[in-house]
């Protein structure tokens, strides 16, 4: 095998053509030399008999052991067995109109009778050898447990029923046959024959598969193997009848293989009967079998599309779902459209123009006919249907239709509308796949709607962490340092970003100027206004040199560039180390406390937030005031942040608990600072911090020396 | 803080607007607030008072609620007065200077009379 498989196919084919080119030429001078069958002639015709049919037999089955993996699909099938439907037609045509052959023996024949009778019986041969070829490799594909077996036994027969035969026809008919013998061997025969039947019968058992085939190519297996049933019958019957056309001629040119191939040919007769059969046996189911089938194709498709639609625009969905329904559904024309506001879009259509869905929709009349639904709906005969009869006018085509309402929770947001040419063309079972369908359809959407808005979300936070680290930066990242005082300073936003603001800047006189402001409301709208409010600071701070004519010009700004609704609390002191003394101006911001050996003062001057009201108003009623400071002096300025923190019982930090808390501690401005917040995160215990929270301390004099 | 925490009565006697907040205005509950001020305004009702005797907190946000309409209403001839208020949220008003731009009474009547008085 592993000598002849190196031989190409052309070349071995050509090998072939020439074996059955020297047969019939030898056969035609046969004819002419000698006038009655000889000795000569059946060895002749024996030895090229069994080279031929060796050479096909070889071609075939050599071929299909190399290729024992490849796959061979049922519908492949279908098809092979339609075209042994044409080669055993073109026999039987052969049979019929060939003239018969009334003489016995090849030799009295004229000439052209001859070599049509050589040439249809190798013709005949070589379609046995595909036959037997094509039922042994689909048994094989479709084998169950005694199929081996069978097949051996059967192989068994047919070699035996070739070589008795060629053996009675070559060595003994010609001698004086014993009559008793040839009967026995006849009845053998004829056994072997029964018994090859009933083994194919059995050993073509499994049928399960033509179940699962579609509809069409299930009737259309139906047809072939009723023809290919009485088709073999009939050439089983002219090859083993010895009177029959193909069996004389067989006798006369295959030199008496004609059982051999009778039992091919019954064999597929036997095979023909079972498919037959099974597909008479699973017709009904048919039409079923084919709807599951895609049902299920498309709703696996649709779930794995769903799983996938990270990467899919809605768009894109509604168009895969569409396409996804006409399939499952079996219907001529789905279209999916969606609503917005009043409006009806088409979201996707599938074997239709949009423009006749437009032209429907643009109807006054019928055309949002599908917005109103709520649930799916099935018109098995629009004609009859008075409501909608007029839906044909734009649709001649669509006899029957299903809608199926889609909702993003309880909002209609579109209909997959499914219509058939016929009527009554739809099942309750379309309804429910188109249902699941429509299930399906808000899950890819809620999904993809989900990712996007996970996405956003993300981009949202990265921007809001540059804003955070931004907004740090207008902070000032290390106080200045100076003789007399020690300032400190902490703030924190409630949120990303916050409202609070502290600085120190450098009034016309080069004194130091010390803010802590507040913007009204929290997160990004103050964060904004804190920024601008920075600008503003360092712009006006070189211009003036009291802290009051600092807010007054501030005000001025502001006021007509916020919100009517948002405000600034600010409080500004000067820090004047020529005379131990601090100036001090506030603007609606919580209290200066100041803290002087064990005596503590809250000190208020009045004044109103800035960007509440016009200049006129503000710089009228505004006041600052002078503090004289002696060594060991402290001063705290706070946001509301901090008198309104809450512990998890309720219960506020107060103004109280700031004085409280600077009675009982005495140290330089830094470590004042932690200590107090130390402090507060005692009292919250925990509880969260809901707005923003600035402290700035000063320690003025003798600190100087010992901080740390 | 949730809505929950924040609630707004109202009632009309005569010509007057009177609504009577409780609970936790803030920059959360503070669009209610919002709210109901634009509706009173949309009716040309002018005469707007606030009375705060339940009211437990308020933030910034909340105050500056009512700068947004003070203009508006005012143009209109009328006023928003503010009235009973605890000592802890009046703190928060003196603080800020309200007390200059808002009239800030202890009793609805009182705010009634300075109305007619007007």
């Amino acid at each position: 095998m592993n000598l002849l498989s190196n031989i190409s196919k052309p070349i071995y084919l050509s090998l072939v053509a020439i074996l059955i080119f020297l047969r019939f030429s030898v056969d035609t001078i046969f004819y002419y030399i000698l006038s009655q069958d000889s000795f000569i002639f059946s060895y002749w015709t024996f030895f090229s008999s069994i080279l031929i049919l060796s050479a096909f037999i070889y071609y075939f089955f050599s071929e299909q052991f190399e290729k024992n993996n490849i796959e061979y699909p049922n519908e492949k099938f279908v098809y092979d067995f339609t075209r042994i439907f044409y080669l055993q037609l073109f026999l039987y045509l052969l049979v019929i109109f060939l003239p018969n052959n009334d003489k016995f023996y090849s030799f009295e024949l004229p000439y052209f009778k001859f070599l049509i009778s050589d040439v249809s019986t190798i013709f005949f041969a070589l379609v046995t050898i595909y036959l037997a070829w094509f039922m042994f490799i689909w048994l094989i594909r479709k084998k169950h447990k005694r199929t081996k077996l069978y097949l051996k036994i059967i192989a068994i027969l047919i070699t035996f029923l070739l070589v008795a035969e060629l053996a009675n026809y070559v060595f003994f008919n010609s001698l004086f046959l014993n009559d008793l013998i040839s009967i026995y061997l006849n009845d053998l025969i004829s056994i072997f024959l029964l018994t090859i039947y009933v083994l194919t019968l059995l050993v073509t058992k499994k049928n399960n598969w033509i179940t699962q085939l579609d509809r069409k190519p299930k009737i259309r297996l139906l047809l072939v193997s009723l023809v290919n049933l009485i088709l073999s019958l009939l050439l089983a019957v002219s090859v083993i009848d010895s009177d029959g056309f193909l069996s004389r001629n067989t006798i006369n040119f295959l030199s008496g293989a004609n059982n051999f191939l009778g039992a091919v040919v019954l064999a597929l007769n036997a095979f023909s009967l079972r498919i037959f059969l099974a597909v008479i046996v699973s017709l009904p189911t048919a039409t079923i079998v084919e709807r599951k089938t895609s049902e299920v194709f498309s709703l696996t498709y649709l779930n794995k599309f769903i799983a996938e639609t990270t990467s899919k625009t809605a768009n894109e969905i509604l168009r895969m779902v569409t396409q996804l329904a006409l399939n499952a559904s079996g219907s001529t024309a789905v279209w999916l459209e969606v609503y917005n506001n009043g409006t009806i879009d088409i979201g996707a259509t599938a074997q239709i123009s949009p423009e006749l869905i437009k032209d429907f929709h643009s109807d006054k009349r019928i055309g949002n006919i599908f917005t109103t639904i709520e649930k799916p709906v099935l018109v098995e005969s629009v004609p009859e249907n008075d409501e909608i009869k007029s839906f044909l006018n734009y649709f001649p085509f669509a006899n029957t239709l299903i809608a199926i309402p889609l909702f993003q929770g309880a909002k209609r947001f579109g209909t997959i509308v499914a219509i058939d040419s016929e009527e009554y063309g739809f099942e309750p079972e379309d309804v429910a796949v188109l249902s699941a369908f429509a299930d399906n359809v808000n899950l890819a959407l809620e999904n993809q709607r989900l990712l996007q808005e996970s996405i956003e979300k993300e981009r949202y936070r990265s921007e809001m962490l540059i804003a955070k680290r931004i907004q740090k930066e207008l902070l000032p990242q290390n106080l200045p340092e100076f003789s007399k005082f020690q300032l400190a300073a902490y703030s924190s936003p409630a949120e990303e970003v916050g409202g609070d603001y502290y600085d120190v800047a450098r009034f016309a006189d080069g004194a130091p100027c010390v803010l802590v402001g507040d913007v009204s409301g929290k997160g990004m709208s103050a964060a904004f206004y804190m920024a601008q409010l920075k600008g503003a600071v360092h712009s006006i701070t070189p211009q003036v040199n009291s802290p009051k004519d600092l807010l007054i010009k501030l005000n001025n700004i502001l006021f007509g560039l916020m919100d009517k609704q948002s405000y600034i609390t600010l409080v500004c002191l000067k820090l004047d180390e020529n005379n131990d003394s601090v100036t001090f101006a506030r603007a609606g911001h919580p209290p200066l406390f100041l803290k002087k050996s064990s005596n503590l003062q809250t000190i208020k001057p009045q004044g109103l937030g800035i960007a509440l009201v016009g200049n006129e108003l503000f710089s009228n009623y505004i006041e600052e005031v002078d503090i004289k400071l002696s060594d060991g002096d402290i001063i705290m300025l706070i946001t509301d942040g901090v008198n309104e923190i809450r512990n998890s019982s309720g219960e506020e930090f107060n103004f109280q608990r700031v004085s409280d808390f600077l009675l009982s501690h005495n140290s330089s401005a830094q470590k004042l600072l932690k200590q107090f917040l130390h402090n507060i995160d005692e009292f919250k215990d925990g509880a969260s911090q809901i707005d923003d929270l600035t402290v700035f301390t000063i320690s003025f004099g003798c600190y100087n020396n010992k901080r740390g | 803080m949730n809505n929950s925490n924040f609630k707004i009565d109202k009632k009309n006697i005569d010509d007057f607007v009177i609504l009577s907040i409780s609970g936790y205005l803030d920059a959360h509950t503070a669009p209610l607030l919002e709210q109901e001020l634009e509706k009173s305004v949309k009716d040309e009702c002018y005469k707007i008072i606030v009375n705060f005797s339940d009211l437990d907190y308020i933030s910034s946000a909340g105050l500056g609620v009512f700068m947004a309409f003070i203009e508006d209403v005012r143009q209109n001839g009328g006023d928003i007065k503010l009235t009973n208020m605890k000592e802890k949220v009046f703190a928060v008003f003196d603080l800020l200077g309200f007390p200059l731009l808002f009239d800030i009474l202890n009793e609805e009547n009182e705010a009634i009379a300075k109305f007619q008085g007007n």
